[in-house]
């Protein structure tokens, strides 16, 4: 079954008054399917943002439709509404001068948790999510990584369906991280559908099922993170431990797009385009008499360079 | 139901925005000495001119409106610092009881600055209440309170979706409260048309009626002023929950809205 749904979206912006109009997202169509957890990657301006507030009714397409649960976002506001939960990155979003449970117990009458269930279920939430302790302090205390579990439960408290989560380990220390990661995929097994942004690629491909890649409002291309690295395996990759001398003759091959020190003392990687310049690489690698060599498939961040450039990874 | 349930848990977010503004000793010492400093010298004015009506009228006038109009407005712009407006727009229950609830508490602050104006002010300058009066400037300052904020509500409206506006907007209403209600200038002085405008704001009713009742006036003038003020702020909390969800959704059009 299909969670979330855009059929060739699209939304235009004038930047200034009068100037030729912007496309934020430009015939973007996709299908979450249900219980899936999906990974939205691209540069700033890329369109994520624009996609995940068409998503969440606050913002109205110029061209296009999407659906979540089959339902209109423009149309069906109330349906929709109940049906999602958002999960902001940052400070934003909470009010600091709440607790975690005043903060909860008021989402809750936003939501329209019955009045019995409101007390139990914020206490489950807050237990789920390891806040019990500090359930009562004013959220002006709380660590960034406590800030980002409250916010997970402010968009669990209607135990909505659908989640679009935005950036939501920004500026968390990796262990918080990794704890994030795990509520996350905790939810999938509940069959919950996740819409994430990240910037973090190991965040993607620690959790996501499939990801989306997003350039100037364009859908680059959806794929499971593996079969996005198997996408590019022409962009082999060689380790090897050699000379300065070596790696500059490296790259000097035709079909050689980078090569880069690694963080261990006289060993570099030679990304390469494609199987002639890998053969080039390792016959030149075995005529200057190296014998530290190992090939490996690219990593999504290299995969995620090589199809949307230098721009920058930041979502 | 689940609207007033919101509004009382949104009146906890608003007096929680109070506690950051101030505690029992910041309030009386620096919030109210600053009101009462502002109302005595408009009422020093009017003893230096040497015409003890005007006094009088400056008098009524400052301690009625004491603080009127600033805060709540404020209010409205924080939801767009707390990055909370678009987590609420997107909530499937009404924008309009989370505002209310949030900007109500402002209503208590107003009622109590007024109040505590009118006591240090005409304990201070020698004035005595009639017993009637004692019971009718209560209801008086409540009554403009309330359509006070009512207007605030509407005005905040605007300013969730144009956070921008909101230093304007708290200016104009202040002063256009302070000149066209009565407060310091006689709505008399003012053309038919502005008289007219001024008929729509918070305070000049409930102003005539208090003034009335301090002149001993009779009890229908009082009744009629108050009625009017209640039409007043009727008028502004309809047009107020009539529009405070459409605006916020204008912004779903222009995009306006932000994720955080």
């Amino acid at each position: 079954m299909i969670a979330v749904e855009a059929v060739s979206l699209g939304r235009s912006y004038e930047a200034r008054r009068r100037s030729k109009p912007v496309r934020a997202l430009d015939d973007f169509s996709i299908q979450i399917q249900k219980g899936e957890i999906h990974g939205l990657l691209g540069p700033n301006g890329a369109g994520k943002t624009t996609f995940i507030k068409i998503l969440s009714t606050l913002l109205l397409p110029t061209d296009g439709s999407a659906f979540v649960l089959g339902r209109d976002v423009t149309r069906e506001l109330r349906f929709v509404r109940t049906s999602i939960g958002i999960v902001l990155g940052g400070d934003k979003g909470l009010h600091s001068q709440l607790s975690a449970r005043e903060t909860l117990v008021y989402w809750s009458a936003l939501y329209g948790v019955p009045n019995h269930e409101t007390k139990s279920r914020v206490a489950a939430l807050l237990d789920r999510v390891g806040l019990t302790e500090r359930a009562d302090a004013w959220v002006e205390t709380y660590s960034r990584g406590m800030k980002q579990r409250l916010h997970l439960a402010r968009g669990l408290i209607a135990n909505a369906p659908v989640l679009f989560l935005d950036e939501p380990t920004l500026g968390m220390d990796p262990l918080a991280a990794l704890d994030f990661r795990k509520l996350v995929a905790n939810l999938r097994d509940e069959g919950r559908t996740i819409l994430l942004t990240t910037h973090d690629m190991a965040e993607a491909e620690a959790v996501c099922d499939r990801v989306s890649l997003i350039d100037h409002g364009k859908l680059i291309a959806v794929e499971t993170p593996a079969t996005l690295g198997r996408l590019l395996s022409q962009f082999e990759r060689v380790d090897f431990g050699a000379t300065s001398a070596v790696a500059e003759t490296v790259r000097s091959i035709v079909g050689v797009t980078r090569v880069s020190p690694l963080a261990q003392a006289d060993n570099f990687r030679a990304e390469v385009g494609d199987r002639p310049a890998l053969r080039a690489v390792l016959a030149c690698l075995v005529s200057a008499g190296v014998t530290s060599v190992r090939t490996s498939p690219p990593s999504l961040e290299e995969v995620y360079i090589h199809l949307i450039g230098d721009r920058g990874l930041n979502v | 139901m689940n609207h007033w349930r919101v509004f009382r848990v949104a009146l906890l977010v608003g007096a929680r925005d109070f506690r950051m503004f101030w505690n029992w000793r910041t309030w009386a010492f620096g919030w109210m000495a600053r009101i009462l400093t502002s109302a005595a010298s408009w009422v020093l004015v009017g003893k230096l001119v040497g015409d003890p009506g005007r006094l009088d009228y400056l008098l009524v006038g400052n301690a009625s409106v004491a603080g009127v109009g600033t805060f709540a407005v404020a209010a409205a712009a924080w939801e767009r610092w707390d990055g909370t407006y678009s987590l609420l727009l997107a909530a499937p229950n009404s924008m309009a009881p989370a505002m209310m609830g949030r900007m109500a508490i402002w209503i208590f602050h107003w009622v109590a600055s007024s109040l505590c104006t009118f006591g240090v002010l005409l304990t201070v300058f020698g004035w005595h209440l009639s017993s009637a009066a004692l019971l009718v400037v209560p209801l008086g300052v409540t009554l403009l309170a309330l359509s006070a904020y009512a207007l605030s509500l509407f005005l905040g409206a605007w300013i969730g979706l144009i956070p921008a506006l909101r230093n304007i907007v708290i200016n104009v209403l202040t002063s256009a409260i302070l000149v066209l209600s009565g407060a310091t200038v006689p709505l008399s002085f003012w053309p038919r048309w502005v008289q007219l405008i001024a008929g729509t704001l918070p305070a000049t009713h409930a102003l005539a009626g208090i003034r009335s009742a301090l002149a001993g006036g009779s009890a229908l003038l009082i009744a009629r002023a108050f009625a009017l003020e209640l039409a007043v702020c009727l008028g502004w909390l309809v047009l107020a929950l009539l529009t405070i969800d459409r605006i916020a959704e204008a912004g779903r059009a222009n995009g306006s809205i932000h994720l955080s």
